[in-house]
């Protein structure tokens, strides 16, 4: 996957890119998780297929890290660059929308768990 | 050679345009209407079902935002505070050495609930008033 073997985005969440949760004791990472997916049809099949993801870095205020960074090296890696995917071609892929939070951890209120990446839609052909 | 273009009915089609929004306009406010309350009944469900105290799914709400004879505008939201961390999911509600807490059963990946219903309702909708302006006699391109 892209986002899991860039060295820069690594190295500003050195915990790793992960689907829908990191794992216990994670501190610096990012999250990746479909939101919605539709498949169009083109002659009686399917023809591409339509989707909308999540994609952001997720920081502990505790661990340090440059959460501006790693936002803006995850819409490098996805804005306006053909997705390869194997029995796919790129169609396109673009954010849709910011995202941006701020969380306060329940456990110990003077955490904070900084949040920030982007809706990305990813659009891709069949072979 | 003389050249004559003839226009017939055109009096009856330009009475048909003046009237085409007042009409349209009505029957799309009732398709939005029903997206936006079929949206809010279908995350309301989901909800319901990881209810505790109840308020989040009492908090999804629809307002009517505009009917006039321009467009038609309705706001689904969900009003509650941990709304947000629900559908996007938190990394908060647990402490850092692994230990769950908090009432949303700890760390919890992203729902999408209502991002999601909200999409396909929208899309369902867009079908519905392009099949409308379609039998009213226009040609919709790109849909």
């Amino acid at each position: 996957m892209r986002l899991g073997s860039d060295a820069t985005l690594l190295g500003l969440c050195p915990n790793g890119v992960y689907y829908q949760e990191a794992p216990e004791g994670a501190k610096q990472f990012v999250i990746v998780s479909l939101v919605e997916e539709h498949d169009e049809g083109t002659f009686e099949q399917r023809g591409f297929e339509d989707a909308l993801y999540m994609v952001e870095a997720r920081m502990a205020s505790t661990a340090g890290g440059n959460i501006q960074a790693a936002a803006a090296r995850i819409d490098a890696l996805l804005e306006d660059v053909p997705i390869e995917a194997a029995g796919f071609h790129a169609m396109a892929c673009f954010r849709e929308s910011r995202l941006r939070m701020t969380e306060v951890d329940d456990a110990d209120p003077s955490i904070r768990w900084f949040r920030r990446g982007g809706m990305y839609r990813v659009q891709v052909s069949l072979v | 050679m003389s050249v004559r273009v003839q226009w017939t009915g055109l009096g009856e089609f330009e009475q048909q345009l003046r009237n085409l929004p007042d009409r349209l306009t009505a029957e799309a406010g009732r398709e939005a209407l029903a997206a936006a309350n079929s949206m809010a009944v279908q995350v309301r469900t989901i909800y319901g079902q990881h209810a505790i105290t109840g308020g989040l799914r009492d908090s999804v709400t629809v307002e009517v935002q505009e009917q006039s004879r321009a467009g038609v505008a309705v706001r689904v939201r969900a009003r509650s505070p941990i709304a947000w961390l629900f559908d996007n999911g938190s990394q908060a509600r647990h402490w850092l050495n692994g230990k769950s807490t908090g009432k949303m059963w700890g760390k919890r990946p992203p729902a999408h609930v209502f991002v999601r219903t909200a999409v396909r309702q929208r899309r369902s909708m867009f079908d519905r008033l392009i099949g409308m302006v379609r039998r009213e006699g226009f040609k919709v391109n790109g849909a």
